[in-house]
């Protein structure tokens, strides 16, 4: 039974691995999701400092995770998140609400593809 | 990181059923599992080497997975004869006793011509010579004449044979003594320069190949001077 050992303890290994890594893709996603409403709430009521600082935040928060996102997601599904921040930035600095706005809705969608991507789902893995 | 896992196990299982179920004649020389792995590592490596816009733990989590798949898989068939047969597959007859065996023929889509092509690859023209002919897990044939139609053994004509077969000691390979195989025939370094002497050289450095025999010879053959 001992030489059965190393390869169930290395498909449990990558199993539990791959579901850590889905439950932290979730989380995140969802704190970034939460950050982006809250700006584009600020933005709806027009007090663009706060927007601004709502999103600054959640870019400082995103950008910590850049490493960590590169090695377990698709490289252009973390870069086009990242170019989409930064057009929101744009927008913000302008005070262009619809562009804005619209910019946060295509963003939050994208940071839940990201966690998408990585869940156990009959969709995802047929 | 969890789709490229289970994507792994569902593939990985896909291809080894499927080549079960193509049969023995397009596996060749491999075992089915071994066929698969090949395969699989192959391409699963190029991959992330060639699309840096994979993350490489894309490529890394399939193959991790398929090598632990296929260690359990071998130690699954080493522990159960049943689970070896179905993973391996069982040798077939194909002509037992002398006797074609249509059958097993039909069910490894093993045609006559490839039987008699197999059996004149072996220096057979004669299907009537063959006792035993089995078709192996590897895609081989195994071949067994009838008794009178082998060159007869020493054992069977009632022979006493010298035996005189023995593996020579490698003492020297490339330059380098081989101290391990020195010990093993209980030599020495000082015994070993003193043949060098009396072939005419000082260091083994100069040696290609060395090799105790027997009965005691020392075959020594000397490095060639690059040109």
């Amino acid at each position: 039974m001992k030489a059965f050992l190393p390869p169930c303890t290395l498909l449990l290994a990558i199993l539990l691995a791959s579901i850590v890594n889905c439950r932290a893709m979730t989380t995140c996603s969802e704190r970034w999701s939460q950050q982006l409403e809250a700006s584009d709430a600020a933005a709806a009521e027009d007090n663009w400092d706060r927007a601004e600082e709502l999103l600054q935040k959640s870019y400082q928060d995103w950008s910590s995770y850049q490493s960590y996102l590169h090695i377990v997601a698709r490289h252009e599904a973390v870069d086009g998140a990242e170019a989409m921040y930064r057009r929101a930035y744009a927008f913000a600095e302008e005070q262009e609400e619809s562009e804005f706005r619209a910019e946060l809705a295509d963003l939050r969608h994208q940071v839940r593809l990201l966690a998408e991507m990585e869940r156990f789902s009959i969709k995802n893995v047929l | 990181m969890i789709t490229a896992f289970l994507r792994t196990v569902i593939l990985y299982l896909f291809i080894m059923v499927g080549l079960r179920l193509m049969g023995k004649r397009q596996i060749g020389e491999l075992e089915p599992s071994e066929l698969v792995l090949t395969m699989m590592l192959s391409d699963l490596a190029t991959v992330p080497m060639q699309d840096f816009g994979i993350p490489l733990l894309s490529g890394v989590i399939p193959i991790l997975t398929l090598l632990a798949l296929s260690m359990l898989l071998s130690q699954l068939s080493l522990k159960s004869i049943r689970f070896r047969g179905i993973a391996c597959g069982r040798p077939t007859m194909l002509i037992n006793n002398g006797k074609l065996c249509q059958d097993n023929m039909r069910r490894n889509r093993f045609t006559i011509d490839e039987l008699l092509e197999e059996l004149r690859g072996q220096g057979i023209c004669d299907i009537r010579t063959v006792k035993y002919a089995v078709l192996e897990n590897s895609g081989q044939l195994s071949i067994l004449p009838w008794p009178e139609e082998q060159p007869p053994t020493a054992k069977q004509l009632n022979q006493k044979v010298e035996d005189d077969v023995f593996l020579p000691h490698i003492l020297i390979n490339d330059g380098r003594v081989l101290t391990q195989s020195l010990i093993s025939c209980g030599k020495d370094g000082a015994w070993l320069l003193k043949q060098l002497k009396k072939q005419g050289f000082s260091s083994p450095r100069e040696i290609f190949l060395l090799t105790l025999h027997h009965q005691g010879e020392v075959y020594c053959l000397p490095k060639e001077v690059s040109k």
